[in-house]
Protein backbone atom coordinates (compact mmCIF):
# COMPACT_ATOMS: atom_id res chain seq x y z
CA UNK A 1 0.00 0.00 0.00
CA UNK A 2 1.08 3.73 -0.71
CA UNK A 3 2.19 5.29 2.70
CA UNK A 4 0.18 8.55 1.90
CA UNK A 5 -1.72 8.28 5.29
CA UNK A 6 0.41 8.31 8.69
CA UNK A 7 -2.37 4.73 9.09
CA UNK A 8 -4.35 6.00 12.50
CA UNK A 9 -6.71 3.11 11.93
CA UNK A 10 -6.23 -0.08 11.39
CA UNK A 11 -7.11 -1.36 7.63
CA UNK A 12 -10.88 -1.71 6.84
CA UNK A 13 -10.70 -5.24 5.12
CA UNK A 14 -7.66 -7.36 5.09
CA UNK A 15 -8.09 -10.55 2.83
CA UNK A 16 -4.95 -13.21 2.34
CA UNK A 17 -6.32 -16.32 1.46
CA UNK A 18 -7.13 -19.01 -0.62
CA UNK A 19 -9.65 -21.05 -1.60
CA UNK A 20 -10.49 -24.37 -3.87
CA UNK A 21 -14.08 -24.43 -5.47
CA UNK A 22 -15.05 -26.75 -8.39
CA UNK A 23 -12.32 -25.63 -11.13
CA UNK A 24 -11.28 -22.23 -9.81
CA UNK A 25 -8.38 -21.45 -7.58
CA UNK A 26 -8.71 -18.22 -6.13
CA UNK A 27 -5.30 -16.86 -4.07
CA UNK A 28 -5.42 -13.21 -3.43
CA UNK A 29 -4.06 -10.94 -0.82
CA UNK A 30 -5.66 -7.43 -0.24
CA UNK A 31 -5.84 -4.72 2.12
CA UNK A 32 -8.51 -1.86 2.04
CA UNK A 33 -8.50 1.23 3.95
CA UNK A 34 -11.85 1.60 6.05
CA UNK A 35 -14.33 3.87 4.02
CA UNK A 36 -13.58 2.95 0.42
CA UNK A 37 -15.27 1.58 -2.50
CA UNK A 38 -13.29 -1.02 -4.31
CA UNK A 39 -14.02 -2.26 -7.29
CA UNK A 40 -13.41 -5.74 -8.96
CA UNK A 41 -13.53 -6.27 -12.69
CA UNK A 42 -12.60 -9.29 -14.16
CA UNK A 43 -13.99 -11.62 -16.69
CA UNK A 44 -16.54 -14.74 -16.00
CA UNK A 45 -15.72 -17.29 -14.19
CA UNK A 46 -12.44 -15.31 -12.71
CA UNK A 47 -13.28 -15.54 -9.05
CA UNK A 48 -15.20 -11.74 -8.67
CA UNK A 49 -17.78 -13.47 -7.03
CA UNK A 50 -16.30 -16.06 -5.12
CA UNK A 51 -14.12 -13.06 -3.59
CA UNK A 52 -18.06 -11.32 -2.34
CA UNK A 53 -18.87 -14.88 -1.24
CA UNK A 54 -15.93 -14.81 0.93
CA UNK A 55 -16.22 -12.09 2.69
CA UNK A 56 -19.84 -13.09 3.21
CA UNK A 57 -18.84 -15.83 4.87
CA UNK A 58 -20.82 -18.15 1.78
CA UNK A 59 -17.29 -19.49 1.06
CA UNK A 60 -14.71 -20.18 3.99
CA UNK A 61 -11.18 -20.31 3.42
CA UNK A 62 -9.09 -22.79 2.13
CA UNK A 63 -6.04 -20.87 3.72
CA UNK A 64 -5.30 -17.50 4.89
CA UNK A 65 -7.56 -14.80 6.97
CA UNK A 66 -9.76 -12.41 6.47
CA UNK A 67 -9.82 -9.29 9.05
CA UNK A 68 -12.64 -6.43 9.29
CA UNK A 69 -12.36 -3.76 11.11
CA UNK A 70 -9.54 -5.52 13.08
CA UNK A 71 -11.88 -8.61 14.11
CA UNK A 72 -10.88 -12.03 12.24
CA UNK A 73 -13.73 -13.13 10.30
CA UNK A 74 -12.18 -15.99 9.01
CA UNK A 75 -8.99 -17.83 9.95
CA UNK A 76 -8.52 -21.24 8.48
CA UNK A 77 -4.83 -21.90 10.73
CA UNK A 78 -6.32 -20.74 13.51
CA UNK A 79 -9.87 -22.46 13.15
CA UNK A 80 -11.72 -19.33 13.42
CA UNK A 81 -15.00 -18.62 11.25
CA UNK A 82 -17.74 -16.02 11.83
CA UNK A 83 -20.94 -16.99 10.03
CA UNK A 84 -22.90 -14.82 7.67
CA UNK A 85 -25.85 -13.78 10.19
CA UNK A 86 -23.12 -12.61 12.54
CA UNK A 87 -20.77 -10.32 10.14
CA UNK A 88 -22.72 -7.49 9.61
CA UNK A 89 -22.66 -7.42 5.77
CA UNK A 90 -25.16 -6.18 3.11
CA UNK A 91 -24.86 -8.61 0.22
CA UNK A 92 -26.88 -6.91 -3.03
CA UNK A 93 -26.66 -10.65 -4.98
CA UNK A 94 -26.58 -10.59 -9.33
CA UNK A 95 -30.13 -11.28 -9.15
CA UNK A 96 -31.44 -9.58 -6.34
CA UNK A 97 -32.60 -13.03 -4.45
CA UNK A 98 -35.76 -11.26 -3.53
CA UNK A 99 -38.03 -13.45 -0.94
CA UNK A 100 -40.88 -13.94 -3.48
CA UNK A 101 -43.12 -14.59 -0.49
CA UNK A 102 -42.60 -11.57 0.69
CA UNK A 103 -43.65 -8.08 -0.01
CA UNK A 104 -41.18 -4.89 -0.72
CA UNK A 105 -41.33 -3.81 2.40
CA UNK A 106 -41.26 -7.36 4.14
CA UNK A 107 -38.08 -7.95 2.40
CA UNK A 108 -36.46 -4.87 3.01
CA UNK A 109 -37.24 -5.09 6.75
CA UNK A 110 -35.91 -9.14 6.63
CA UNK A 111 -32.72 -8.11 8.32
CA UNK A 112 -33.90 -6.08 11.09
CA UNK A 113 -36.65 -8.68 11.98
CA UNK A 114 -34.01 -11.03 11.84
CA UNK A 115 -32.38 -8.61 14.60
CA UNK A 116 -35.00 -8.77 16.59
CA UNK A 117 -36.04 -5.21 16.18
CA UNK A 118 -40.11 -5.67 16.18
CA UNK A 119 -42.21 -5.74 13.61
CA UNK A 120 -44.07 -2.20 13.27
CA UNK A 121 -40.37 -0.57 14.19
CA UNK A 122 -38.53 -2.36 11.64
CA UNK A 123 -41.29 -1.72 9.13
CA UNK A 124 -41.41 2.29 9.48
CA UNK A 125 -37.48 1.58 8.79
CA UNK A 126 -38.63 -0.53 5.99
CA UNK A 127 -40.97 2.60 4.32
CA UNK A 128 -38.06 4.88 5.00
CA UNK A 129 -35.65 2.95 2.90
CA UNK A 130 -38.36 2.35 0.65
CA UNK A 131 -38.63 6.18 0.18
CA UNK A 132 -35.32 6.82 -0.27
CA UNK A 133 -34.89 4.58 -3.06
CA UNK A 134 -37.47 5.77 -4.62
CA UNK A 135 -39.82 3.02 -4.11
CA UNK A 136 -42.69 4.26 -1.43
CA UNK A 137 -45.84 3.45 -3.57
CA UNK A 138 -44.04 -0.24 -3.90
CA UNK A 139 -43.79 -1.43 -0.55
CA UNK A 140 -46.97 -3.99 -0.40
CA UNK A 141 -45.91 -5.28 -4.47
CA UNK A 142 -44.20 -8.73 -4.05
CA UNK A 143 -41.13 -9.32 -6.49
CA UNK A 144 -42.51 -10.80 -9.15
CA UNK A 145 -44.63 -7.14 -9.71
CA UNK A 146 -41.54 -5.68 -10.03
CA UNK A 147 -39.56 -4.32 -12.95
CA UNK A 148 -35.70 -5.58 -12.95
CA UNK A 149 -34.47 -2.28 -11.69
CA UNK A 150 -37.14 -1.83 -9.18
CA UNK A 151 -36.06 -5.03 -7.37
CA UNK A 152 -32.36 -4.10 -8.04
CA UNK A 153 -33.39 -1.21 -5.68
CA UNK A 154 -35.61 -3.00 -3.60
CA UNK A 155 -32.60 -5.45 -3.37
CA UNK A 156 -30.18 -2.38 -2.22
CA UNK A 157 -32.46 -1.05 0.36
CA UNK A 158 -32.33 -4.51 2.33
CA UNK A 159 -28.77 -4.70 2.15
CA UNK A 160 -28.26 -1.40 3.85
CA UNK A 161 -31.76 -0.99 6.50
CA UNK A 162 -29.69 -2.84 9.25
CA UNK A 163 -26.66 -0.60 8.98
CA UNK A 164 -24.31 -3.47 8.17
CA UNK A 165 -20.37 -2.47 8.29
CA UNK A 166 -19.94 -3.62 4.86
CA UNK A 167 -22.09 -3.29 1.29
CA UNK A 168 -20.94 -6.06 -1.81
CA UNK A 169 -22.95 -5.62 -4.59
CA UNK A 170 -22.28 -8.42 -7.27
CA UNK A 171 -22.61 -6.92 -11.01
CA UNK A 172 -25.33 -4.19 -9.62
CA UNK A 173 -26.02 -2.56 -13.02
CA UNK A 174 -25.91 -5.87 -15.05
CA UNK A 175 -29.29 -6.47 -16.94
CA UNK A 176 -30.74 -2.87 -16.16
CA UNK A 177 -31.87 -0.64 -18.87
CA UNK A 178 -29.77 2.75 -19.24
CA UNK A 179 -32.65 4.54 -17.07
CA UNK A 180 -32.26 2.10 -13.87
CA UNK A 181 -28.58 2.01 -14.31
CA UNK A 182 -28.70 5.85 -13.57
CA UNK A 183 -30.95 5.41 -11.03
CA UNK A 184 -29.07 2.78 -9.34
CA UNK A 185 -25.87 4.81 -9.80
CA UNK A 186 -27.06 7.86 -8.50
CA UNK A 187 -28.31 6.16 -5.68
CA UNK A 188 -24.35 4.59 -5.12
CA UNK A 189 -23.41 8.25 -5.36
CA UNK A 190 -25.80 8.92 -2.06
CA UNK A 191 -23.18 8.91 1.42
CA UNK A 192 -26.49 7.61 3.15
CA UNK A 193 -25.99 4.08 0.49
CA UNK A 194 -22.44 3.82 1.83
CA UNK A 195 -21.41 1.99 4.90
CA UNK A 196 -18.95 2.78 7.50
CA UNK A 197 -16.04 0.21 6.29
CA UNK A 198 -15.94 -1.08 3.21
CA UNK A 199 -18.50 -1.51 -0.17
CA UNK A 200 -17.00 -4.01 -2.63
CA UNK A 201 -18.59 -3.67 -6.39
CA UNK A 202 -17.97 -6.91 -8.78
CA UNK A 203 -18.67 -5.32 -12.55
CA UNK A 204 -17.70 -6.59 -15.79
CA UNK A 205 -17.91 -3.62 -17.22
CA UNK A 206 -15.17 -1.21 -17.13
CA UNK A 207 -17.23 2.11 -17.71
CA UNK A 208 -18.91 1.26 -14.12
CA UNK A 209 -15.54 0.98 -12.75
CA UNK A 210 -14.74 4.22 -13.20
CA UNK A 211 -17.71 5.77 -12.56
CA UNK A 212 -18.31 3.85 -8.82
CA UNK A 213 -14.19 6.04 -7.97
CA UNK A 214 -12.35 3.80 -5.81
CA UNK A 215 -9.82 1.43 -6.09
CA UNK A 216 -10.31 -0.74 -8.88
CA UNK A 217 -8.70 -4.56 -8.96
CA UNK A 218 -9.37 -6.71 -11.88
CA UNK A 219 -9.18 -10.54 -11.43
CA UNK A 220 -8.20 -13.01 -13.64
CA UNK A 221 -8.25 -16.71 -12.92
CA UNK A 222 -8.43 -16.63 -9.60
CA UNK A 223 -5.42 -13.83 -9.44
CA UNK A 224 -5.30 -10.28 -9.35
CA UNK A 225 -4.23 -8.15 -11.59
CA UNK A 226 -4.09 -4.81 -10.78
CA UNK A 227 -5.88 -2.55 -12.74
CA UNK B 1 -43.53 -15.32 -46.72
CA UNK B 2 -40.89 -16.00 -49.21
CA UNK B 3 -38.57 -13.18 -47.39
CA UNK B 4 -38.13 -14.75 -44.27
CA UNK B 5 -36.63 -17.81 -45.66
CA UNK B 6 -33.12 -17.77 -45.12
CA UNK B 7 -31.88 -19.73 -48.44
CA UNK B 8 -33.68 -17.54 -51.06
CA UNK B 9 -32.17 -20.11 -54.10
CA UNK B 10 -34.68 -22.69 -52.58
CA UNK B 11 -37.29 -23.50 -54.72
CA UNK B 12 -40.48 -21.21 -53.69
CA UNK B 13 -42.95 -23.90 -52.24
CA UNK B 14 -46.66 -23.83 -53.12
CA UNK B 15 -47.05 -20.56 -51.32
CA UNK B 16 -50.87 -21.31 -50.70
CA UNK B 17 -50.81 -24.76 -48.90
CA UNK B 18 -48.03 -23.08 -46.04
CA UNK B 19 -49.84 -23.24 -42.49
CA UNK B 20 -49.39 -20.18 -41.59
CA UNK B 21 -48.27 -21.51 -38.08
CA UNK B 22 -46.77 -25.30 -37.34
CA UNK B 23 -49.21 -28.30 -36.96
CA UNK B 24 -50.00 -28.49 -33.34
CA UNK B 25 -52.44 -31.16 -32.69
CA UNK B 26 -51.76 -35.06 -30.92
CA UNK B 27 -52.02 -37.57 -33.66
CA UNK B 28 -55.11 -39.73 -33.81
CA UNK B 29 -53.11 -42.90 -31.97
CA UNK B 30 -52.71 -40.59 -29.52
CA UNK B 31 -55.94 -39.19 -28.71
CA UNK B 32 -57.46 -42.76 -29.17
CA UNK B 33 -55.23 -44.35 -26.36
CA UNK B 34 -55.61 -41.35 -24.28
CA UNK B 35 -59.31 -41.73 -24.32
CA UNK B 36 -58.92 -45.16 -22.87
CA UNK B 37 -56.56 -43.76 -20.07
CA UNK B 38 -59.31 -40.80 -19.26
CA UNK B 39 -62.28 -44.18 -19.94
CA UNK B 40 -60.50 -46.42 -17.18
CA UNK B 41 -60.53 -43.88 -14.63
CA UNK B 42 -64.25 -42.25 -15.33
CA UNK B 43 -65.87 -45.69 -15.93
CA UNK B 44 -65.85 -47.67 -12.61
CA UNK B 45 -67.02 -44.70 -11.01
CA UNK B 46 -69.81 -44.11 -13.02
CA UNK B 47 -70.64 -47.48 -12.25
CA UNK B 48 -70.46 -47.09 -8.66
CA UNK B 49 -72.83 -44.66 -8.84
CA UNK B 50 -75.10 -46.55 -11.73
CA UNK B 51 -75.24 -49.16 -8.79
CA UNK B 52 -75.88 -47.13 -5.64
CA UNK B 53 -79.06 -48.08 -4.00
CA UNK B 54 -79.68 -43.71 -4.08
CA UNK B 55 -83.45 -44.50 -2.04
CA UNK B 56 -82.08 -46.25 0.82
CA UNK B 57 -78.77 -43.99 1.04
CA UNK B 58 -79.64 -41.90 3.82
CA UNK B 59 -80.77 -44.81 6.43
CA UNK B 60 -77.61 -46.77 5.28
CA UNK B 61 -75.13 -44.31 5.99
CA UNK B 62 -76.96 -43.37 9.36
CA UNK B 63 -76.05 -46.44 11.18
CA UNK B 64 -73.99 -46.08 14.08
CA UNK B 65 -71.38 -48.29 12.88
CA UNK B 66 -71.15 -46.63 9.57
CA UNK B 67 -70.29 -43.43 11.13
CA UNK B 68 -68.14 -44.89 13.63
CA UNK B 69 -66.44 -46.25 11.03
CA UNK B 70 -65.94 -42.99 8.80
CA UNK B 71 -65.29 -41.15 12.01
CA UNK B 72 -62.45 -43.88 12.86
CA UNK B 73 -60.78 -43.37 9.85
CA UNK B 74 -60.62 -39.64 9.27
CA UNK B 75 -59.20 -40.13 12.83
CA UNK B 76 -56.81 -42.33 11.85
CA UNK B 77 -55.74 -41.10 8.27
CA UNK B 78 -55.51 -37.84 9.91
CA UNK B 79 -53.05 -38.61 12.76
CA UNK B 80 -51.08 -41.15 10.45
CA UNK B 81 -50.94 -37.41 8.37
CA UNK B 82 -49.36 -35.58 11.22
CA UNK B 83 -47.26 -38.17 12.04
CA UNK B 84 -46.00 -37.95 8.70
CA UNK B 85 -45.26 -34.20 8.68
CA UNK B 86 -43.77 -34.55 12.16
CA UNK B 87 -41.03 -36.91 11.48
CA UNK B 88 -41.50 -36.92 6.85
CA UNK B 89 -40.13 -33.19 7.04
CA UNK B 90 -36.80 -33.45 9.33
CA UNK B 91 -36.09 -36.11 6.98
CA UNK B 92 -37.09 -34.68 3.68
CA UNK B 93 -34.87 -31.76 3.93
CA UNK B 94 -31.70 -33.88 5.16
CA UNK B 95 -32.30 -35.99 2.14
CA UNK B 96 -32.60 -33.20 -0.14
CA UNK B 97 -29.91 -30.73 1.46
CA UNK B 98 -27.31 -33.15 2.73
CA UNK B 99 -24.54 -35.84 1.47
CA UNK B 100 -23.97 -38.23 4.02
CA UNK B 101 -22.68 -41.93 3.50
CA UNK B 102 -25.94 -44.41 2.38
CA UNK B 103 -28.34 -41.12 1.87
CA UNK B 104 -29.35 -43.40 -1.03
CA UNK B 105 -29.94 -46.59 1.13
CA UNK B 106 -31.93 -44.73 3.50
CA UNK B 107 -34.41 -43.06 0.75
CA UNK B 108 -34.89 -46.58 -0.67
CA UNK B 109 -35.65 -48.06 2.61
CA UNK B 110 -38.05 -44.93 3.28
CA UNK B 111 -39.79 -45.35 -0.40
CA UNK B 112 -39.96 -49.38 0.07
CA UNK B 113 -43.55 -48.93 1.60
CA UNK B 114 -44.34 -47.70 -1.42
CA UNK B 115 -43.92 -50.22 -3.64
CA UNK B 116 -44.25 -53.03 -1.10
CA UNK B 117 -47.64 -55.35 -0.63
CA UNK B 118 -49.79 -53.73 2.00
CA UNK B 119 -50.26 -56.77 3.19
CA UNK B 120 -46.96 -57.45 3.75
CA UNK B 121 -46.23 -54.65 5.05
CA UNK B 122 -49.22 -55.59 7.81
CA UNK B 123 -47.57 -58.44 8.55
CA UNK B 124 -44.20 -57.40 9.23
CA UNK B 125 -45.60 -54.42 11.35
CA UNK B 126 -47.10 -57.80 13.51
CA UNK B 127 -43.83 -59.21 13.50
CA UNK B 128 -42.00 -56.14 15.25
CA UNK B 129 -44.89 -54.80 16.88
CA UNK B 130 -47.23 -58.01 17.87
CA UNK B 131 -47.37 -59.59 20.86
CA UNK B 132 -44.72 -62.18 20.36
CA UNK B 133 -42.38 -59.46 18.39
CA UNK B 134 -38.92 -58.22 19.43
CA UNK B 135 -40.56 -54.56 20.33
CA UNK B 136 -43.86 -56.03 20.91
CA UNK B 137 -42.48 -58.29 23.60
CA UNK B 138 -40.84 -55.55 25.46
CA UNK B 139 -43.64 -53.08 25.63
CA UNK B 140 -46.09 -55.93 26.73
CA UNK B 141 -43.48 -57.44 29.31
CA UNK B 142 -42.85 -54.11 30.88
CA UNK B 143 -45.81 -51.35 29.88
CA UNK B 144 -49.03 -54.06 29.63
CA UNK B 145 -49.29 -52.80 26.45
CA UNK B 146 -50.74 -54.27 23.55
CA UNK B 147 -50.56 -52.64 19.89
CA UNK B 148 -52.37 -55.05 17.61
CA UNK B 149 -56.20 -54.77 16.80
CA UNK B 150 -56.29 -51.32 18.31
CA UNK B 151 -56.53 -47.99 16.59
CA UNK B 152 -52.64 -47.03 17.23
CA UNK B 153 -52.07 -50.21 14.91
CA UNK B 154 -54.26 -48.83 12.59
CA UNK B 155 -52.98 -45.56 12.58
CA UNK B 156 -49.37 -46.98 12.45
CA UNK B 157 -50.07 -49.32 9.23
CA UNK B 158 -51.33 -46.15 7.60
CA UNK B 159 -48.36 -44.30 8.70
CA UNK B 160 -45.92 -46.82 7.28
CA UNK B 161 -47.75 -46.85 4.23
CA UNK B 162 -48.26 -43.48 3.74
CA UNK B 163 -45.21 -41.81 5.38
CA UNK B 164 -43.11 -42.12 1.57
CA UNK B 165 -45.66 -40.43 -0.41
CA UNK B 166 -45.07 -37.28 1.58
CA UNK B 167 -41.25 -37.24 1.89
CA UNK B 168 -40.65 -37.93 -1.93
CA UNK B 169 -42.86 -34.85 -2.52
CA UNK B 170 -41.33 -33.10 0.29
CA UNK B 171 -37.74 -33.57 -0.91
CA UNK B 172 -38.37 -32.76 -4.06
CA UNK B 173 -39.85 -28.96 -2.94
CA UNK B 174 -36.75 -29.08 -0.88
CA UNK B 175 -34.42 -30.08 -4.31
CA UNK B 176 -36.69 -27.02 -6.13
CA UNK B 177 -36.09 -24.47 -3.98
CA UNK B 178 -33.52 -21.49 -4.63
CA UNK B 179 -30.30 -21.80 -2.45
CA UNK B 180 -29.27 -18.37 -3.03
CA UNK B 181 -32.64 -17.34 -0.81
CA UNK B 182 -31.18 -18.90 1.62
CA UNK B 183 -27.72 -17.43 1.66
CA UNK B 184 -29.65 -13.95 1.18
CA UNK B 185 -31.25 -14.49 4.54
CA UNK B 186 -27.93 -15.69 6.13
CA UNK B 187 -26.33 -12.38 4.65
CA UNK B 188 -29.71 -10.72 6.23
CA UNK B 189 -28.68 -11.52 9.70
CA UNK B 190 -31.07 -14.54 9.84
CA UNK B 191 -30.07 -18.06 12.49
CA UNK B 192 -30.59 -20.96 10.94
CA UNK B 193 -34.03 -21.72 12.54
CA UNK B 194 -35.42 -18.65 11.43
CA UNK B 195 -34.11 -19.24 7.85
CA UNK B 196 -35.54 -22.55 7.46
CA UNK B 197 -39.15 -20.75 9.17
CA UNK B 198 -39.51 -17.74 7.29
CA UNK B 199 -37.67 -18.56 3.57
CA UNK B 200 -37.13 -22.27 3.38
CA UNK B 201 -40.92 -23.49 4.84
CA UNK B 202 -43.25 -20.76 2.91
CA UNK B 203 -40.77 -21.78 -0.47
CA UNK B 204 -41.95 -25.19 -0.14
CA UNK B 205 -45.48 -24.75 1.24
CA UNK B 206 -47.11 -25.81 -1.82
CA UNK B 207 -45.07 -29.33 -1.71
CA UNK B 208 -46.04 -29.20 1.96
CA UNK B 209 -49.33 -29.30 1.07
CA UNK B 210 -49.79 -31.91 -1.92
CA UNK B 211 -47.42 -34.17 0.20
CA UNK B 212 -50.24 -33.66 3.04
CA UNK B 213 -52.72 -34.40 0.60
CA UNK B 214 -51.44 -37.29 -0.93
CA UNK B 215 -50.46 -38.71 2.41
CA UNK B 216 -53.75 -38.23 3.98
CA UNK B 217 -55.70 -40.35 0.90
CA UNK B 218 -53.27 -42.74 1.13
CA UNK B 219 -53.88 -43.11 4.81
CA UNK B 220 -57.74 -42.72 4.09
CA UNK B 221 -57.78 -45.84 1.67
CA UNK B 222 -55.28 -47.70 3.53
CA UNK B 223 -56.81 -51.50 3.70
CA UNK B 224 -54.24 -54.51 3.80
CA UNK B 225 -51.89 -53.22 6.45
CA UNK B 226 -54.75 -52.19 8.34
CA UNK B 227 -56.76 -55.63 8.34
CA UNK B 228 -53.30 -57.43 8.95
CA UNK B 229 -52.28 -55.40 11.59
CA UNK B 230 -55.33 -53.96 13.31
CA UNK B 231 -57.32 -56.38 12.30
CA UNK B 232 -61.42 -55.93 11.71
CA UNK B 233 -63.43 -55.18 15.49
CA UNK B 234 -65.64 -52.07 16.02
CA UNK B 235 -62.69 -50.63 17.73
CA UNK B 236 -60.32 -51.04 14.51
CA UNK B 237 -62.96 -51.01 11.46
CA UNK B 238 -61.37 -47.82 9.24
CA UNK B 239 -64.02 -47.27 5.85
CA UNK B 240 -62.31 -49.63 3.71
CA UNK B 241 -62.28 -52.09 6.46
CA UNK B 242 -65.99 -51.79 6.85
CA UNK B 243 -66.80 -51.30 3.08
CA UNK B 244 -64.90 -54.87 2.51
CA UNK B 245 -66.97 -56.29 5.13
CA UNK B 246 -70.18 -54.99 3.98
CA UNK B 247 -69.37 -56.34 0.73
CA UNK B 248 -69.19 -59.83 1.66
CA UNK B 249 -73.20 -59.80 2.89
CA UNK B 250 -74.70 -56.81 1.46
CA UNK B 251 -73.38 -55.25 -2.01
CA UNK B 252 -75.72 -52.60 -2.21
CA UNK B 253 -74.55 -51.11 1.47
CA UNK B 254 -70.85 -51.24 0.60
CA UNK B 255 -71.45 -49.40 -2.39
CA UNK B 256 -72.99 -46.61 -0.09
CA UNK B 257 -69.97 -46.47 1.93
CA UNK B 258 -68.03 -46.26 -0.80
CA UNK B 259 -69.51 -43.29 -2.62
CA UNK B 260 -68.77 -41.64 0.90
CA UNK B 261 -64.98 -42.17 0.43
CA UNK B 262 -65.68 -40.87 -3.39
CA UNK B 263 -67.01 -37.83 -1.86
CA UNK B 264 -64.18 -37.10 0.20
CA UNK B 265 -61.54 -37.89 -2.24
CA UNK B 266 -63.72 -35.31 -4.64
CA UNK B 267 -64.02 -32.54 -2.11
CA UNK B 268 -59.74 -32.91 -1.34
CA UNK B 269 -59.56 -32.70 -5.13
CA UNK B 270 -61.45 -29.48 -5.71
CA UNK B 271 -60.13 -27.87 -2.36
CA UNK B 272 -56.61 -28.31 -3.50
CA UNK B 273 -57.39 -27.76 -7.57
CA UNK B 274 -55.82 -24.54 -7.06
CA UNK B 275 -52.40 -26.40 -6.12
CA UNK B 276 -52.48 -29.07 -8.27
CA UNK B 277 -53.80 -28.42 -11.22
CA UNK B 278 -53.48 -24.82 -11.36
CA UNK B 279 -49.59 -25.52 -11.64
CA UNK B 280 -49.94 -27.85 -14.20
CA UNK B 281 -52.27 -25.53 -16.62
Amino acid sequence: MTATRAAPTPPGVELDGRVHLGGLDLAVALEVPTGSTLVITGPNGAGKTTLLRIIAGLVALDAGHLVVGGTTWDDAGRDIWRPPASRSVGFVFQDHALFPHLTAAENVAFGLRARRIPARAALTTSQRWLERVGLADYASCRPGELSGGQSQRVALARALCFGPDVLLLDEPFAALDPAARSDVQRLLADPACAPPMLRVVVTHDPDDAGALGGRTIRVVDGRIVEG
Amino acid sequence: MTTDSPGSTDPAPSVAARPRRVPHRPGALAVVLATIAVASCVLPIVGLAWRAPWASLGSRLGRSDVRGALVLSLISSTAATLVAFTVGLPLAWILARFEFPLRRVVRSVVILPMVLPPVVGGLALLSMFGRSGPVGRVLFDWFGLTIPYTIWAAIMAETFVALPFFVVTVEAGFRGTRRDLEEAAATLGASRSVTFRRVTLPLVRPSLVAGAVLCWARALGEFGATITFAGDSPRTDTMPLRIFLTFQTDPGGAIALALVLVAVSLAVLVALREHWLGGLR
